[in-house]
């Protein structure tokens, strides 16, 4: 079945019957099917679709998955992934953080089948950036819902407003200010983020 | 934007977020965009995509359509419609009934613009017939739906278990069993459905 949607500038949910909610297989194909759309999974199964991102955002994006692969080529250590990765995670969600990281000790427990799909892994660190759609609230409802399934570290970054919010596990959220750059913390410590081109945008 | 889904075997529900709901007319282009898909709207504005009824279904519901059809043009009352008009309902959805009849004066109230859209009225007599995708609950609520939205007289018909809810203005529910024809009331009295070819289903 096809549908021609409507034009979204904000994300829309696709409420399945619970009797006929998507095995991850079955979730994984619609993602193949669909892929042009951005797509994840709540915990309650609801499928969301997510406008794209837009080219100041894309550019952002592109701007931490530069720096974050260059930190990782450098020390060798762990993967860095973009925002078409997507983790299948214990509450049932199915999401793609804008950049992420994972540790080899966390990917060594895939299989080589798992690896070519969704991964089944909840990785150390994400990097969420705010597109135009996004609103401040569901962006920390989705940072809380990647830290209560066991991200160590995670810095949602508000290019509009200048500033970083930062969760880590255990410890109360932060909201920065004012950085220029920002340093990695646990998992990813030695990994700083140079944050100038982000706040100018494009 | 195109999305391409399953099959379904049971409605799904596309909720747009608030600042992207459709206005009615912006609704009736994505009905017109999406032929072969049966959609209605709830009155919250959240999009409810209907799997298709399959053969028996839709023979059931031709049945129903064509006798009451017959009817009112020999009544000429009131016009009988088949399954793919909508109704935009005072609490502001839109749903399409499996057969229904609106008398002329009900009509006269219509444009030749609103017509040839989805029309603004509120049918006096729905049918609905229960298809496999349908479980008994949502069915229901859907009658209780048009009822509260002023229809006066309905009838929901459950071929497997051939029974049928007669639903009545200010009346409680009134399941009818091991009939072979049941009559019509207040606005459709004297219409008189035989039952044998939908019990006897494909």
């Amino acid at each position: 079945m096809q549908i021609a949607l409507p034009e979204l500038d904000a994300p829309a949910t696709l409420v399945l019957d619970p009797e006929n909610r998507f095995s991850d297989d079955e979730y994984f194909s619609f993602c193949m099917a669909n892929p042009d759309l951005q797509i994840e999974r709540t915990a309650q199964g609801e499928i969301v679709i997510v406008p794209p991102a837009g080219g100041e955002s894309d550019n952002r994006n592109w701007d931490v998955s530069g720096q974050l692969y260059t930190w990782v080529k450098k020390t060798g250590r762990g993967k860095g992934f973009g925002p078409s990765a997507q983790f299948m995670l214990p509450d049932g969600g199915a999401m793609s953080p804008d950049s992420a990281w994972v540790s080899d000790a966390n990917l060594a427990t895939l299989t080589k089948e798992q690896r070519r799909r969704f991964l089944p892994v909840v990785p150390e660190f994400v990097v969420e950036i705010m597109s135009p759609s996004d609103r401040l609230r569901a962006a920390h409802r989705k940072m809380r819902q990647w830290m209560s399934n066991g991200v160590e570290l995670g810095w949602l970054i508000d290019g509009d407003d200048r500033c970083v919010y930062v969760y880590r596990s255990g410890r109360d959220m932060l909201e920065m200010r004012g950085l220029s750059q920002i340093a990695g913390e646990g998992p990813v410590e030695g990994f700083v983020l140079d944050l100038a081109e982000i706040w100018e945008g494009l | 934007m195109q999305l391409i889904l399953p099959e379904l075997d049971s409605p799904a529900t596309l909720v747009l977020d608030r600042k992207n709901r459709l206005s009615d007319d912006e609704y009736f282009d994505f009905c017109m965009a999406n032929p072969d898909v049966r959609i209605e709207r709830t009155a919250e504005g959240e999009i409810v995509i209907v799997p298709a009824a399959g053969g028996e279904s839709d023979y059931r519901n031709t049945d129903v359509t064509s006798q009451l059809r017959q009817w009112s043009k020999m009544d000429r009352r009131g016009r009988a419609f088949g399954c793919s008009v909508q109704f935009i309902l005072p609490d502001g959805s839109s749903l399409s009934p499996d057969a229904v009849w609106v008398s002329n004066e009900h009509i006269a109230t219509l444009t030749k613009e609103q017509l040839r859209r989805f029309l603004p009225v509120v049918p006096e007599f729905v049918v609905e017939v229960m298809s496999p995708s349908d479980r008994l609950r949502a069915a229901q609520r859907k009658m209780r739906q048009w009822m509260d939205n002023g229809v006066e007289f309905g009838w929901l018909i459950d071929g497997d278990n051939q029974c049928v809810y007669v639903y009545r203005k200010g009346s409680e529910v009134q399941q009818v069993s091991g009939v072979t024809e049941i009559a019509g009331e207040g606005p459709v009295e004297g219409f008189v459905l035989d039952l044998t070819e939908i019990w006897e289903g494909l």
